[in-house]
Protein backbone atom coordinates (compact mmCIF):
# COMPACT_ATOMS: atom_id res chain seq x y z
CA UNK A 1 0.00 0.00 0.00
CA UNK A 2 1.07 3.08 -1.16
CA UNK A 3 2.82 5.30 2.12
CA UNK A 4 0.78 8.29 0.87
CA UNK A 5 -2.73 6.70 1.48
CA UNK A 6 -1.22 5.34 4.90
CA UNK A 7 -0.69 8.95 5.87
CA UNK A 8 -4.18 10.19 4.96
CA UNK A 9 -5.73 7.26 6.75
CA UNK A 10 -3.86 8.94 9.92
CA UNK A 11 -4.73 12.53 8.94
CA UNK A 12 -8.42 11.25 8.99
CA UNK A 13 -8.11 9.84 12.28
CA UNK A 14 -8.52 6.63 10.86
CA UNK A 15 -7.33 3.62 13.27
CA UNK A 16 -6.62 1.28 10.61
CA UNK A 17 -3.60 3.49 9.64
CA UNK A 18 -1.97 1.53 12.74
CA UNK A 19 -2.75 -1.61 11.18
CA UNK A 20 -1.67 -1.00 8.05
CA UNK A 21 2.15 0.79 9.13
CA UNK A 22 2.45 -2.43 11.04
CA UNK A 23 1.47 -4.84 8.42
CA UNK A 24 3.71 -2.54 6.13
CA UNK A 25 7.09 -1.97 8.69
CA UNK A 26 6.41 -3.59 11.47
CA UNK A 27 8.92 -6.46 11.28
CA UNK A 28 11.87 -3.43 9.87
CA UNK A 29 10.85 -1.55 13.47
CA UNK A 30 10.56 -4.32 15.40
CA UNK A 31 14.49 -4.85 14.04
CA UNK A 32 15.18 -1.80 14.52
CA UNK A 33 14.40 -1.84 18.34
CA UNK A 34 15.60 -5.24 18.90
CA UNK A 35 19.33 -4.15 17.90
CA UNK A 36 19.08 -1.79 20.15
CA UNK A 37 17.36 -3.29 22.77
CA UNK A 38 18.41 -7.06 22.10
CA UNK A 39 15.09 -7.99 23.71
CA UNK A 40 11.85 -9.23 21.69
CA UNK A 41 9.49 -7.99 23.98
CA UNK A 42 10.75 -5.05 24.39
CA UNK A 43 10.98 -4.31 20.91
CA UNK A 44 7.54 -5.15 20.30
CA UNK A 45 6.59 -2.70 23.20
CA UNK A 46 8.83 0.08 21.33
CA UNK A 47 7.04 -0.52 18.27
CA UNK A 48 3.53 -0.41 19.28
CA UNK A 49 4.80 3.06 21.32
CA UNK A 50 5.72 3.86 17.90
CA UNK A 51 2.31 3.71 16.56
CA UNK A 52 0.70 5.41 19.18
CA UNK A 53 3.26 8.21 19.15
CA UNK A 54 2.96 8.72 15.30
CA UNK A 55 -1.01 8.82 15.77
CA UNK A 56 -0.81 11.64 17.80
CA UNK A 57 2.02 13.27 15.71
CA UNK A 58 -0.28 13.25 12.54
CA UNK A 59 -1.33 15.99 11.74
CA UNK A 60 0.53 18.17 12.32
CA UNK A 61 3.07 16.42 10.69
CA UNK A 62 2.32 14.64 7.52
CA UNK A 63 5.22 12.63 6.55
CA UNK A 64 3.98 12.04 3.09
CA UNK A 65 7.08 10.48 0.97
CA UNK A 66 8.78 9.54 3.91
CA UNK A 67 6.80 7.60 6.52
CA UNK A 68 9.11 4.68 6.73
CA UNK A 69 11.74 7.23 8.39
CA UNK A 70 9.51 8.69 10.19
CA UNK A 71 8.16 5.88 11.86
CA UNK A 72 11.87 4.27 12.48
CA UNK A 73 13.09 7.62 14.05
CA UNK A 74 10.08 7.63 16.80
CA UNK A 75 11.12 3.76 16.93
CA UNK A 76 14.35 4.22 17.80
CA UNK A 77 14.62 7.39 19.85
CA UNK A 78 12.00 5.21 22.10
CA UNK A 79 14.60 1.87 21.99
CA UNK A 80 17.66 4.14 23.09
CA UNK A 81 15.02 5.61 25.79
CA UNK A 82 14.04 2.09 27.24
CA UNK A 83 17.72 0.89 26.94
CA UNK A 84 18.76 4.02 29.28
CA UNK A 85 16.22 3.42 31.32
CA UNK A 86 16.03 -0.30 32.03
CA UNK A 87 19.00 -1.36 33.75
CA UNK A 88 17.60 -5.19 33.09
CA UNK A 89 18.65 -4.99 29.37
CA UNK A 90 21.09 -6.55 28.65
CA UNK A 91 23.22 -4.73 25.74
CA UNK A 92 24.07 -6.83 23.08
CA UNK A 93 28.12 -7.07 22.21
CA UNK A 94 26.93 -5.40 18.74
CA UNK A 95 25.65 -2.59 20.38
CA UNK A 96 28.74 -2.46 22.58
CA UNK A 97 31.40 -2.61 19.53
CA UNK A 98 29.06 0.24 17.84
CA UNK A 99 29.02 2.73 20.71
CA UNK A 100 32.70 2.05 21.07
CA UNK A 101 33.29 2.76 17.33
CA UNK A 102 31.08 6.08 17.13
CA UNK A 103 33.10 7.44 20.45
CA UNK A 104 35.77 7.58 18.23
CA UNK A 105 34.28 10.22 16.43
CA UNK A 106 33.33 12.24 18.76
CA UNK A 107 36.68 14.98 19.13
CA UNK A 108 38.42 14.54 22.67
CA UNK A 109 37.22 17.29 25.34
CA UNK A 110 33.67 17.46 23.92
CA UNK A 111 30.42 15.93 26.27
CA UNK A 112 28.26 15.38 23.84
CA UNK A 113 25.21 14.79 26.39
CA UNK A 114 26.10 18.59 27.10
CA UNK A 115 27.76 20.97 24.42
CA UNK A 116 25.16 19.66 21.95
CA UNK A 117 21.45 19.45 21.61
CA UNK A 118 20.35 16.73 19.27
CA UNK A 119 19.64 19.24 16.58
CA UNK A 120 22.82 21.19 16.67
CA UNK A 121 24.16 17.72 16.34
CA UNK A 122 22.34 16.47 13.41
CA UNK A 123 22.61 19.15 11.65
CA UNK A 124 26.50 19.32 11.97
CA UNK A 125 26.27 15.56 10.70
CA UNK A 126 23.58 16.73 7.97
CA UNK A 127 26.27 18.68 6.62
CA UNK A 128 28.93 16.10 6.66
CA UNK A 129 26.86 13.55 4.53
CA UNK A 130 25.72 16.10 2.23
CA UNK A 131 29.59 16.32 1.24
CA UNK A 132 30.24 12.70 0.96
CA UNK A 133 29.57 10.04 -1.52
CA UNK A 134 25.99 8.47 -1.49
CA UNK A 135 27.67 4.61 -1.07
CA UNK A 136 30.22 5.88 2.07
CA UNK A 137 26.44 8.00 3.27
CA UNK A 138 24.29 4.92 3.29
CA UNK A 139 26.84 2.58 4.62
CA UNK A 140 27.65 5.10 7.69
CA UNK A 141 23.81 5.65 8.26
CA UNK A 142 23.26 1.80 8.09
CA UNK A 143 25.74 1.16 10.76
CA UNK A 144 25.44 4.31 13.26
CA UNK A 145 21.81 5.17 12.91
CA UNK A 146 20.02 1.68 12.01
CA UNK A 147 23.08 -0.03 13.94
CA UNK A 148 23.35 -3.12 11.75
CA UNK A 149 26.14 -5.39 11.56
CA UNK A 150 28.77 -4.75 9.54
CA UNK A 151 27.84 -8.51 7.75
CA UNK A 152 24.47 -7.06 7.03
CA UNK A 153 25.77 -4.28 5.86
CA UNK A 154 27.72 -6.44 3.28
CA UNK A 155 25.31 -8.33 2.75
CA UNK A 156 22.86 -5.65 1.97
CA UNK A 157 25.17 -3.63 -0.26
CA UNK A 158 27.14 -6.64 -1.66
CA UNK A 159 30.38 -5.18 -0.17
CA UNK A 160 33.12 -6.96 1.43
CA UNK A 161 33.14 -6.63 4.89
CA UNK A 162 37.14 -5.00 5.08
CA UNK A 163 35.90 -2.48 2.53
CA UNK A 164 33.08 -1.32 5.08
CA UNK A 165 34.99 -1.41 7.99
CA UNK A 166 37.89 0.58 6.38
CA UNK A 167 35.58 2.83 4.58
CA UNK A 168 33.47 3.50 7.85
CA UNK A 169 37.21 4.26 10.03
CA UNK A 170 38.15 6.76 7.40
CA UNK A 171 34.32 8.33 7.51
CA UNK A 172 34.49 8.32 11.62
CA UNK A 173 37.82 9.79 11.34
CA UNK A 174 36.48 12.66 8.70
CA UNK A 175 33.23 13.16 11.02
CA UNK A 176 35.48 14.17 14.02
CA UNK A 177 37.08 16.89 11.86
CA UNK A 178 34.21 17.65 10.99
CA UNK A 179 32.35 18.50 14.60
CA UNK A 180 35.67 20.28 15.56
CA UNK A 181 35.66 22.63 12.40
CA UNK A 182 32.10 23.12 12.87
CA UNK A 183 32.29 22.62 16.98
CA UNK A 184 34.21 26.64 16.92
CA UNK A 185 31.21 28.01 15.24
CA UNK A 186 28.42 26.50 16.79
CA UNK B 1 27.44 6.52 28.12
CA UNK B 2 29.58 9.25 25.32
CA UNK B 3 28.74 6.73 22.19
CA UNK B 4 25.17 6.21 23.14
CA UNK B 5 24.50 9.97 23.80
CA UNK B 6 25.96 10.84 20.30
CA UNK B 7 23.86 7.72 18.91
CA UNK B 8 20.73 9.32 20.16
CA UNK B 9 21.59 12.73 19.19
CA UNK B 10 22.15 11.90 15.55
CA UNK B 11 18.54 10.02 15.57
CA UNK B 12 17.43 13.80 13.26
CA UNK B 13 19.38 13.38 10.74
CA UNK B 14 17.92 14.08 7.18
CA UNK B 15 15.00 11.88 6.38
CA UNK B 16 15.57 11.64 3.17
CA UNK B 17 19.10 10.37 3.93
CA UNK B 18 17.26 7.66 5.87
CA UNK B 19 14.73 6.62 2.79
CA UNK B 20 17.89 6.70 0.72
CA UNK B 21 19.87 4.06 2.78
CA UNK B 22 16.49 1.93 3.36
CA UNK B 23 15.95 2.00 -0.17
CA UNK B 24 19.06 1.61 -2.02
CA UNK B 25 20.09 -1.19 -4.59
CA UNK B 26 23.27 -2.26 -5.72
CA UNK B 27 22.91 -1.92 -9.52
CA UNK B 28 22.60 -5.15 -10.74
CA UNK B 29 24.41 -3.74 -13.92
CA UNK B 30 27.46 -2.50 -11.36
CA UNK B 31 27.77 -6.61 -10.23
CA UNK B 32 27.23 -7.90 -14.37
CA UNK B 33 29.85 -5.34 -14.94
CA UNK B 34 32.15 -6.27 -12.05
CA UNK B 35 31.66 -10.40 -12.62
CA UNK B 36 32.47 -9.38 -16.52
CA UNK B 37 35.61 -7.68 -15.58
CA UNK B 38 36.44 -10.30 -14.00
CA UNK B 39 36.09 -12.74 -17.08
CA UNK B 40 37.72 -10.72 -18.81
CA UNK B 41 40.72 -10.16 -16.67
CA UNK B 42 41.26 -14.18 -16.68
CA UNK B 43 40.65 -14.97 -20.20
CA UNK B 44 43.64 -11.63 -20.57
CA UNK B 45 45.91 -13.26 -18.04
CA UNK B 46 45.37 -16.57 -19.90
CA UNK B 47 46.25 -15.48 -23.62
CA UNK B 48 49.44 -13.69 -22.01
CA UNK B 49 50.55 -16.99 -20.20
CA UNK B 50 50.09 -18.63 -23.38
CA UNK B 51 51.95 -16.10 -25.25
CA UNK B 52 55.02 -15.94 -22.60
CA UNK B 53 54.78 -19.86 -22.39
CA UNK B 54 54.01 -21.20 -25.22
CA UNK B 55 54.50 -24.85 -24.83
CA UNK B 56 57.42 -26.95 -22.65
CA UNK B 57 60.74 -27.30 -25.15
CA UNK B 58 62.24 -29.50 -23.02
CA UNK B 59 61.57 -33.62 -22.42
CA UNK B 60 59.82 -33.28 -19.23
CA UNK B 61 56.48 -32.19 -20.60
CA UNK B 62 52.88 -33.61 -19.76
CA UNK B 63 50.54 -34.59 -22.12
CA UNK B 64 47.19 -34.63 -20.87
CA UNK B 65 46.40 -37.33 -23.55
CA UNK B 66 48.74 -40.42 -23.84
CA UNK B 67 48.15 -40.48 -27.59
CA UNK B 68 50.22 -37.54 -27.93
CA UNK B 69 53.25 -36.48 -26.06
CA UNK B 70 55.52 -33.62 -26.70
CA UNK B 71 59.47 -34.48 -26.73
CA UNK B 72 62.05 -32.04 -27.30
CA UNK B 73 59.58 -29.49 -28.06
CA UNK B 74 58.31 -31.95 -30.72
CA UNK B 75 54.78 -33.53 -30.84
CA UNK B 76 53.85 -37.23 -31.60
CA UNK B 77 51.37 -39.24 -31.73
CA UNK B 78 51.03 -42.81 -31.21
CA UNK B 79 51.65 -44.57 -34.10
CA UNK B 80 49.03 -46.64 -36.35
CA UNK B 81 49.85 -49.12 -38.48
CA UNK B 82 49.26 -46.54 -41.32
CA UNK B 83 52.27 -44.44 -40.31
CA UNK B 84 54.35 -47.31 -39.36
CA UNK B 85 53.75 -48.78 -43.01
CA UNK B 86 55.22 -45.42 -43.81
CA UNK B 87 57.99 -44.89 -41.98
CA UNK B 88 58.84 -48.26 -43.28
CA UNK B 89 58.89 -49.64 -39.53
CA UNK B 90 56.62 -52.94 -40.05
CA UNK B 91 57.02 -55.02 -42.92
CA UNK B 92 54.70 -57.39 -41.76
CA UNK B 93 51.41 -56.04 -41.56
CA UNK B 94 50.32 -59.26 -39.49
CA UNK B 95 53.00 -58.20 -36.64
CA UNK B 96 52.75 -54.30 -36.17
CA UNK B 97 53.68 -52.31 -33.15
CA UNK B 98 50.32 -50.03 -32.88
CA UNK B 99 49.08 -47.74 -30.65
CA UNK B 100 47.08 -50.88 -29.72
CA UNK B 101 49.78 -53.21 -29.36
CA UNK B 102 52.55 -53.21 -26.60
CA UNK B 103 55.46 -54.10 -27.47
CA UNK B 104 58.78 -54.95 -26.12
CA UNK B 105 61.81 -53.66 -27.41
CA UNK B 106 65.52 -54.77 -27.60
CA UNK B 107 68.48 -52.52 -26.54
CA UNK B 108 69.22 -52.02 -29.99
CA UNK B 109 65.98 -51.11 -31.10
CA UNK B 110 65.50 -48.03 -28.19
CA UNK B 111 68.59 -46.06 -29.25
CA UNK B 112 69.24 -42.54 -27.79
CA UNK B 113 67.41 -41.65 -24.91
CA UNK B 114 65.78 -38.27 -25.67
CA UNK B 115 64.21 -37.35 -22.97
CA UNK B 116 61.43 -38.50 -20.54
CA UNK B 117 58.00 -37.57 -20.95
CA UNK B 118 54.62 -37.98 -18.70
CA UNK B 119 51.94 -39.82 -20.15
CA UNK B 120 48.40 -40.09 -18.94
CA UNK B 121 46.98 -43.24 -19.07
CA UNK B 122 43.62 -44.34 -17.65
CA UNK B 123 43.54 -41.07 -15.95
CA UNK B 124 46.78 -41.46 -13.92
CA UNK B 125 50.02 -39.80 -15.10
CA UNK B 126 53.19 -41.69 -15.42
CA UNK B 127 56.67 -41.46 -16.55
CA UNK B 128 57.91 -42.59 -19.85
CA UNK B 129 61.45 -42.13 -21.41
CA UNK B 130 61.83 -41.67 -25.18
CA UNK B 131 64.04 -42.60 -27.32
CA UNK B 132 65.04 -42.09 -30.39
CA UNK B 133 64.01 -44.97 -32.52
CA UNK B 134 67.27 -46.47 -33.90
CA UNK B 135 65.49 -47.08 -37.36
CA UNK B 136 64.51 -43.87 -38.23
CA UNK B 137 65.34 -40.24 -37.31
CA UNK B 138 63.59 -38.05 -34.99
CA UNK B 139 60.63 -38.14 -36.66
CA UNK B 140 60.28 -41.85 -34.93
CA UNK B 141 60.56 -42.26 -31.19
CA UNK B 142 60.13 -45.01 -28.09
CA UNK B 143 58.86 -44.70 -25.38
CA UNK B 144 59.61 -47.09 -22.76
CA UNK B 145 56.70 -47.08 -19.97
CA UNK B 146 57.13 -47.87 -16.34
CA UNK B 147 56.19 -51.79 -16.82
CA UNK B 148 58.61 -52.28 -19.63
CA UNK B 149 56.27 -51.77 -22.58
CA UNK B 150 57.46 -49.92 -25.40
CA UNK B 151 54.88 -48.20 -27.58
CA UNK B 152 56.68 -46.55 -30.99
CA UNK B 153 55.46 -42.56 -31.56
CA UNK B 154 55.65 -40.79 -34.93
CA UNK B 155 55.62 -37.54 -35.66
CA UNK B 156 52.20 -35.80 -35.44
CA UNK B 157 51.69 -33.88 -38.87
CA UNK B 158 50.38 -30.15 -37.99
Amino acid sequence: MEDNYIVDLYLARDESAISRSEEKYGKQLRQIANRVCNDHQTAEECENDTYLKAWNMIPPHEPKGYLFSFLAKITRAIAIDRLKEMTRLKRSAELVELTTEIESAIPSGIDVAEDYNAKELSRIINGYLKTISAEKRNVFIRRYWFMESIAEISKKYSISESKIKSMLFRTRAELKVWIEKEGYTV
Amino acid sequence: MKGLDFLKKMNDIDYEFIEASNNYKKNRNTILFRWTAVAASFIIMAIVAKVIYPGNNHSDSLVNESMVISVNGKNYECASIDKLIQYGIVTDIGRGITEDVDYTATADECGQLIGSVDVVIDGKIVKGRAYKHICNNDDVCLVEYPDNVYKIYVIKEK
